[in-house]
């Protein structure tokens, strides 16, 4: 089978599995302090119609052909590590606070994105200086004076 | 009357009223074009640089917020891909095509006129036909609400595509998601898995960025950026961008979209973020070439912008007339009303007939100001697609997050952002279609709160809901499109 039938099954099957969660999730809420249809009337009609498209998709996609290709299409180092990043970015946003993250942030998403021919030297300079200069702008714009609140960090908060 | 009338418009001719106007659009336009930050949240924070003004400066500056708010959305929706606000979450749609073809500055220039003609036309409305058109917005019960949202919602069934399938899933799992936390009617927990957290189920907003900003940034990572084509080429671009012959051909869609906009506008709860892509769904279906939406067609771009901008008059009918906000931004501009000593509602043309008018002036003049400095601004905003992709997406992605925490302060919705970035790049990888999933999202509690109701009105009745002609009308309607994309589809595989 190609890459991309097997990644559209798999992806058909895991919405089909999480219907089935939630629906079972929307048998067990109560119908609340209404008079008449309740809290849970909306949740297990959607879910079971959520079930029904899932598998209508499914049975679709096992007809369709294959066109056997069997490149995967994507950088999967660089996917794998910018979702990482981003984790890492707002796990660490109320530890180290808005302006340190998203410099540490700004540098290695920069970093993982270039292409490998303009990695120069005069670039990854650009790249630093943007990472300090660019969270140092936005805190002084938004907190300083728009009075908007930004994650301070527990450790320089 | 007319003595209030013609003394209220002139009033707004004072320098500084012109210059606080000015003022707002400039911030309204930022806000609104940097993904995450809304004209809500402009208009919440210079709120209290209104207390020491007079009142016509105060409400004067807070409209130029909101104009220059909601159409500065389509600077990034264009440039970025990424709508600035929920209101021009469809000129992504072609916007950001025609942008990728070297024709960003034309794209712009058309959003930016047809938001201008947008304003215009719903400013007619406000001034001359807001109590009358307060009157039918009254008439509007739960009933009828539903029938509406109802009907708005079988437009997914135009948004599917090539997919049929997967078109229908995103707008049942964008309506799911809107389920998530405390129910409005019965106040059941649903969905939250023992977090407490998740209580009060997902915004709209980290959606909104979740799906289009953060999903960019993984789809990115996904395919790489080649060291060629980092930056984009522009066209240069004449005059507005369009010629009379396309202008005049836009002419049905535009006056269609304004009316699409200015209704929705006038419903208390639903605004430009609704508005924006019906208009868009309907100029698809009324379209000689419908299969062209998508590709960079400038009829998407006219029905987006021309739609979300009149949402701004029609939101302003209820307000002023009734007291009742049409939306977010009304709803501030109302405490900013009372804190001025104006109580809107029915008897506020007779008692303070010169600042209303004075109202409608400073909009007016913010209109202006708003084609202005964005029309003047095209050639610094068509400057960002000069900038290297892996520089500017990071950059932006860290605004977004200012956006996204910076509503409620609460790391959730950061959270949230990113878990529907996994998702909206699941979805951009396996070609399923945003738009029904993000109406769904923001119809779905609508929907489900006013069906509730009017069950509770009816005692359980739902033949009774036909009772009423506006909701009778509107189901009927749903149900005929319903089955026509049935049959359509049908035919389509029978074919």
């Amino acid at each position: 089978m190609g890459t991309k039938k097997l990644t559209e099954l798999i992806v058909d099957t895991f919405l089909l599995l999480v219907g089935v969660v939630l629906f079972i999730s929307a048998r067990g809420i109560d119908t609340g302090t209404a008079l008449g249809q309740g809290s849970d009337f909306v949740p297990k009609l959607c879910t079971g119609l959520w079930i029904f498209l899932s598998v209508c998709l499914l049975v679709k996609e096992l007809r369709t052909p294959d066109d056997g290709t069997k490149k995967l299409g994507i950088n999967l180092a660089v996917l794998i590590l910018t979702v990482i990043l981003l984790f890492a970015y707002i796990y660490f946003l109320n530890i180290l606070g808005f302006t340190v993250s998203s410099m540490l942030y700004l540098i290695i998403q920069m970093l993982l994105f270039v292409p490998a021919k303009l990695r120069t030297a005069k670039n990854i300079i650009i790249f630093v200086v943007l990472a300090i200069v660019v969270p140092l702008a936005v805190n002084a714009l938004f907190v300083n004076a728009f009075s908007l609140l930004l994650p301070e960090g527990v450790i320089f908060g | 009357m007319s003595g209030a009338v013609f003394e209220g418009l002139i009033s707004v001719l004072d320098p500084m009223t012109i210059f606080l106007c000015f003022l707002g659009v400039v911030i309204g336009i930022i806000f609104g074009s940097i993904p995450g930050l809304t004209s809500t949240m402009a208009v919440a924070l210079c709120l209290p640089l209104t207390y020491g003004m007079s009142p016509l400066n105060g409400i004067a500056m807070l409209i130029a917020l909101y104009v220059g708010g909601t159409s500065g959305g389509l600077i990034s929706a264009i440039l970025l891909k990424i709508p600035g606000t929920p209101s021009s979450v469809a000129t992504t749609f072609d916007g950001a095509p025609m942008a990728e073809r070297g024709e960003a500055g034309k794209a712009l220039g058309i959003g930016i006129f047809y938001s201008f003609l947008g304003t215009v036309l719903s400013i007619f409305a406000l001034i001359f036909i807001a109590p009358q058109l307060a009157k039918v917005a009254l008439k509007f019960g739960p009933q009828e609400y539903f029938a509406i949202c109802l009907f708005a919602l079988t437009m997914i069934g135009s948004m599917t595509g090539n997919n049929v399938w997967k078109g229908l899933l995103a707008g049942v799992i964008g309506i799911t998601f809107s389920l998530f936390g405390r129910a409005s009617v019965g106040s059941a927990l649903r969905f939250t898995f023992g977090f407490e957290s998740m209580e009060n189920g997902f915004s709209q907003l980290p959606l909104m960025i979740g799906l289009f900003a953060v999903a960019e940034v993984i789809v990115v990572a996904a395919e790489g950026i080649s060291a060629d084509k980092a930056q984009i080429k522009e066209a240069k671009m004449r005059g507005f961008g369009f010629s009379v012959k396309e202008f005049i051909e836009q002419i049905p869609n535009f006056i269609r979209s304004s009316l699409i906009g200015i209704g929705i506008g006038i419903l208390p709860g639903i605004g430009g973020a609704t508005s924006n892509i019906i208009a868009y769904t309907v100029a698809q279906q009324r379209s000689k070439h419908p299969e062209k939406f998508g590709t960079g067609v400038i009829d998407g771009l006219v029905a987006s912008e021309t739609s979300n901008n009149a949402s701004i008059g029609g939101a302003l009918i209820p307000m002023l007339t009734l007291g009742i906000p049409g939306d977010t931004v009304t709803a501030i501009i109302l405490g900013g009303l009372t804190l001025h000593g104006i109580t809107p509602g029915p008897l506020l043309f007779r008692n303070s007939g010169v600042l209303v008018y004075g109202v409608f002036g400073a909009f007016i003049i913010s209109t202006i100001l708003m084609l202005i400095v964005e029309y003047g601004g095209i050639r610094i905003f068509t400057k960002v697609l000069e900038v290297p992709k892996y520089i500017l997406l990071p950059v932006v992605l860290v605004l977004c997050i200012v956006g996204t925490y910076g509503t409620n302060h609460d790391m959730f919705d950061v959270w949230t952002a990113l878990f529907f970035g996994i998702i909206g790049y699941f979805m951009s990888m396996h070609k399923f279609p945003k738009a029904p999933m993000i109406l769904g999202f923001v119809l779905g509690p609508i929907v489900e709160t006013n069906l509730l109701r009017g069950l509770m009105y009816t005692d359980g009745n739902f033949f009774e809901f036909f009772e009423s002609p506006i909701a009778a009308v509107f189901i009927g309607i749903s149900v005929i499109v319903v089955v026509w994309t049935i049959i359509k589809q049908l035919r389509k595989t029978a074919a």
